[in-house]
């Protein structure tokens, strides 16, 4: 039962035998005053009897009067005046016993014998007066007389009365002091039982608050001193109870926390940990290729300070292996480079439709000379119903060649076998590549630690078949990047078979959350003016999003968020391009466009409506460029800015020179090639064609087998007229397989730029 | 001249340090892990060891720590040679009872002079 309900209880307790007191006050009053009307009556009748008796013995006393006044003047008749003197008291003693019969009671008159009497006598004079006036004689002393012995009955009898009616008074005072002893007596019993009861009513009430508020604080001063375990007990489903589960489930939610927290700590242990052996392994990493690099090149140089006749033979043998070590140290610099983007978030996955099976061919081609390096047959199983998928293409061929390279690597006149399956698996269409060898395998104990980084199967592992330690944990992130997973299997010995499995088409939320998380620290890189947009849009999520995507292609990005700042600062700033909401309080987006066109300054400007209404032909007929429906996917908007941005897409362009495909690789990998208008040749000749038909904002070479001919080229574009200032770009071999992505395009926008502000040498 | 065994397993460190020494003058034998390394040691004697610390089969510490053990090679003079570079890996090397310590890449001439300190 919670709090209120007992205070109200208890009060309610209380106010019953309050009632109850009042009530057994107003019995008794009522019982008082009928016990005093009674003994009232009583003593008044005791007056009525004597006074009666009074009159009788005056009436006696007057005719005994009358009586000897007659026998001494002889006179026998009553005279007229006596006669009605005595009527008249005759009359009025007749009045006082009705009165004294209605006084005393029914019950009591009855009792009294001698008003009885009296009655008689006052009745037979009455009779006697009046059946002498009847016929006209005055009445006879003597008959009057003759009730002498009458009265001296009656007035005895009325003696006796009256000592009864005293009796009866003192009978009355005895039951009022015994009524009044039984009133108190009930009184103080209704009073004593009903503070009784309240007492304890209220002794349990305070015990049961104590004991709920102790236990409160018993389980706050537990929680304060970090027994987060402790829950308070309190009986019933009322307040208190509820306060303490409420206390208990805060306890329960700060126990999580603390947990969550203490786990937290725990894995930021954890992960220093990590982190310490991981640089301690980079360190011994590094230093091992280091070694042979420095040890060989050092003996080389002694050698020919001291004049040694060197072998070609040794000194190319000398030279391959600091060019080997050299290699593997650059490979393992950049697995650490991808390792370290993947931990910190910023390996953004880049997905595009592509054929799996093809895919696959073409990966399996490019490991062929290895397998056959180990005498191993590959072979390639396709149970697909579709082949087309859409995945990170750039990772998924990362994963596949490091599984063949291991698979390879790990098999001596084995068989390898790749197995592709589509499949639903909890309503999601799936892809599974499974590369399975006949190879050495591995134990369980290698298989529990086989994607952690920095390790191989055993310490000679690396001397044998090389590599970093690092190629199976990357795998493994990209393949948590592209929401799907690497499972192996393997029993030594026998071989062993990894399988990668991943959405068949991948959605591409997950990357515009992974660019978002690094946006903040990208937005330093960006290079400013390419492009002026001002965005006009009232909802501020909406113009965030739209100003971060714009951001990240590098346009200065400005923002209003009503309709009359976005004319004023369309007027001030003169944008090159305007994204236009138009559903906006005050001045709408048609209000905003019309404003916008009547202006002198700002007609010419560009602008692109965008908005959840469709009203595309509408906003084309008020002079808008474009018109984007919302939702807007996130490369609409970009998409759409650029195709209004001639002049400077002009700019744009990229020529790319090279054999093979590193750059146009990268180049597609991500957005770039939306961003950039990218062509590319290995035809030197067509490279000039190409640079004479129009301007290109950059020329990158790769590269190529005639370095001459590039070099003329390169020549030729520096010294023409209208080329001149277009920024060319060689990138040797190194630089090429050093770079990525992120990293070429912010290159290529960095000479853009400059050719742009007129400094084509920064 | 005096004699130096290399237990070292990476092949490229083992070829490249035995000819930079053997060109200095000394006699140099390898082993290519600490097992292999102690059984050397054992049965030829050298005047110096130098110890790889990452080693197939029995690790470098153990094989030291076996090699100082055994009463016939006691006294053999050893130096870790490690890549192993972070803090705490000198006294590593020193608590399994190497007589002094050196990272990888090797300075020839800082290894010198401590071979040259190791042999009196």
């Amino acid at each position: 039962m919670n709090l209120s309900k007992r205070i109200a209880l208890t009060s309610l307790v209380i106010l019953i035998f309050y009632f109850g007191t009042v009530m057994v006050f107003l019995w008794s009053t009522k019982i008082s005053r009928e016990k005093v009307s009674s003994l009232q009556s009583s003593i008044r009748s005791q007056y009525l009897v004597s006074d009666i008796s009074q009159q009788l013995k005056e009436l006696n006393t007057r005719l005994k009067v009358l009586d000897a006044v007659a026998s001494a003047k002889d006179k026998k008749e009553l005279d007229p005046d006596e006669q009605e003197n005595l009527l008249g008291g005759i009359v009025s003693t007749g009045e006082s016993l009705d009165t004294l019969r209605a006084t005393a009671g029914k019950e009591v008159a009855s009792q009294l014998a001698g008003i009885e009497m009296a009655d008689e006598i006052i009745l037979q004079w009455k009779e006697l007066i009046a059946r002498s006036e009847e016929v006209g004689q005055p009445v006879q002393i003597y008959s009057l007389v003759a009730f002498g012995h009458e009265f001296d009955k009656a007035e005895t009898q009325l003696e006796l009365d009256g000592s009864f009616l005293r009796n009866l008074s003192s009978q009355i005072n005895i039951q009022i002091e015994e009524s009044e002893a039984q009133i108190n007596q009930v009184s103080m019993l209704v009073f004593l039982a009903s503070a009784l009861i309240a007492l304890i009513l209220l002794a349990f009430l305070i015990r049961y608050t104590k004991r709920s508020l102790s236990a409160l604080r018993l389980g706050t001063e537990e929680w304060s001193q970090g027994n987060l375990t402790h829950r308070i007990w309190i009986t019933g489903k009322g307040d208190l109870g509820q306060l303490a589960n409420a206390f208990n489930s805060m306890a329960e939610k700060l126990d999580a926390t603390m947990e969550q927290a203490h786990e937290e700590r725990l894995r930021a242990d954890d992960a220093n940990k990590a982190k310490s052996g991981f640089l301690a392994n980079m360190s011994h990493e590094l230093r091992t290729p280091m070694n042979a690099i420095i040890g060989y090149s050092e003996m080389l140089l002694e050698d020919i300070e001291d004049g040694v006749d060197l072998e070609p033979d040794d000194v190319q043998a000398d030279l391959s292996k600091i060019h080997g070590a050299g290699k593997h140290l650059l490979g393992l610099i950049n697995e650490v480079l991808d390792l370290s983007k993947v931990e910190s978030g910023k390996m953004g996955v880049y997905n595009e439709t592509a054929d799996l099976e093809q895919l696959i061919n073409d990966v399996s081609s490019t490991v062929k000379p290895l397998v056959a390096n180990y005498e191993n047959t590959l072979d390639t199983v396709f149970k697909l119903e579709d082949s087309e998928i859409r995945t990170d293409v750039t990772k998924f061929r990362q994963i596949l060649m490091n599984l063949l390279s291991n698979a390879a690597k790990f098999t001596n006149k084995g068989q390898i076998t790749i197995e592709a399956n589509r499949f639903i698996e909890e309503d999601v269409d799936m892809i599974s590549v499974s590369v399975a060898d006949t190879g050495i395998g591995m134990t369980q104990e290698q298989l529990d630690k086989v994607f952690e980084e920095f390790t191989q199967a055993d310490d000679s592992t690396t001397r044998e078949f090389g590599g970093t330690g690092l190629g199976l944990a990357i795998c493994k992130k990209f393949a948590e990047l592209m929401l799907g997973r690497i499972d192996v299997e393997s029993s030594p010995g026998k071989g062993t078979c990894f399988t990668f499995v991943a959405p068949a088409i991948a959605q591409d939320i997950e990357q515009e959350e992974a660019q978002q998380d690094s946006i903040e620290e990208d937005s330093g890189d960006q290079i400013e003016g390419l492009a002026k947009v001002l965005v006009v849009d009232d909802d501020e999520s909406s113009l965030e999003l739209s100003k971060r995507i714009l951001s990240k292609r590098g346009y200065s990005v400005m923002t209003a968020d009503n309709g009359a700042d976005g004319v004023e600062m369309a007027q001030n700033e003169l944008p090159d391009i305007i994204v236009l909401d138009i559903i906006m309080p005050g001045m709408d987006g048609w209000q905003v466009l019309e404003k916008l066109r009547e202006i002198p300054e700002t007609a010419g400007i560009p602008i692109i409506m965008q908005s959840m209404l469709s009203e595309r032909e509408l906003g084309l007929s008020m002079g808008a460029d474009d018109y984007l429906t919302k939702p807007v996917h996130k490369s609409d908007l970009p998409n759409a800015v650029r195709k209004l941005l001639p002049d400077l897409n002009l700019n744009k362009g990229v020529l790319i020179i090279e054999e093979g495909s590193t750059l146009i690789d990268l180049m597609t990998r991500s957005y770039g090639e939306r961003e950039f208008d990218v062509r590319q040749t290995a035809d030197i000749v067509e490279a000039g064609t190409w640079v004479n038909e129009r301007e290109f904002g950059t020329i990158l070479v790769g590269k190529h087998s005639d370095m001459d001919a590039v070099a003329n080229f390169m020549d030729d574009v520096e010294r023409s007229t209208e080329h001149g200032d277009t920024p060319i770009v060689l990138l040797n071999s190194i630089e090429l397989e050093a770079m990525d992505t992120d990293q070429l395009l912010s290159f290529i926008r960095i000479h853009q730029d400059a050719k742009l502000t007129g400094n084509p040498n920064e | 001249m005096a004699r130096i065994l290399i237990v070292e397993d990476n092949e490229m460190n083992r070829d490249m340090l035995s000819r930079r020494l053997k060109r200095k003058g000394f006699e140099v034998r390898v082993a290519v892990d600490g097992q292999q390394g102690v059984e050397m040691a054992t049965e030829w004697l050298p005047d110096l060891v130098l110890m790889d610390m990452s080693l197939p089969i029995m690790d470098g510490w153990a094989a030291t720590r076996a090699l100082k053990k055994a009463p016939r090679t006691a006294d053999l003079k050893i130096v870790a040679l490690t890549a192993h570079a972070m803090e705490g890996d000198r006294r590593k090397a020193m608590n399994a009872g190497c007589d002094d310590y050196d990272t990888k890449p090797i300075d020839l001439k800082r290894l010198l002079e401590k071979i040259k300190a190791q042999l009196g």
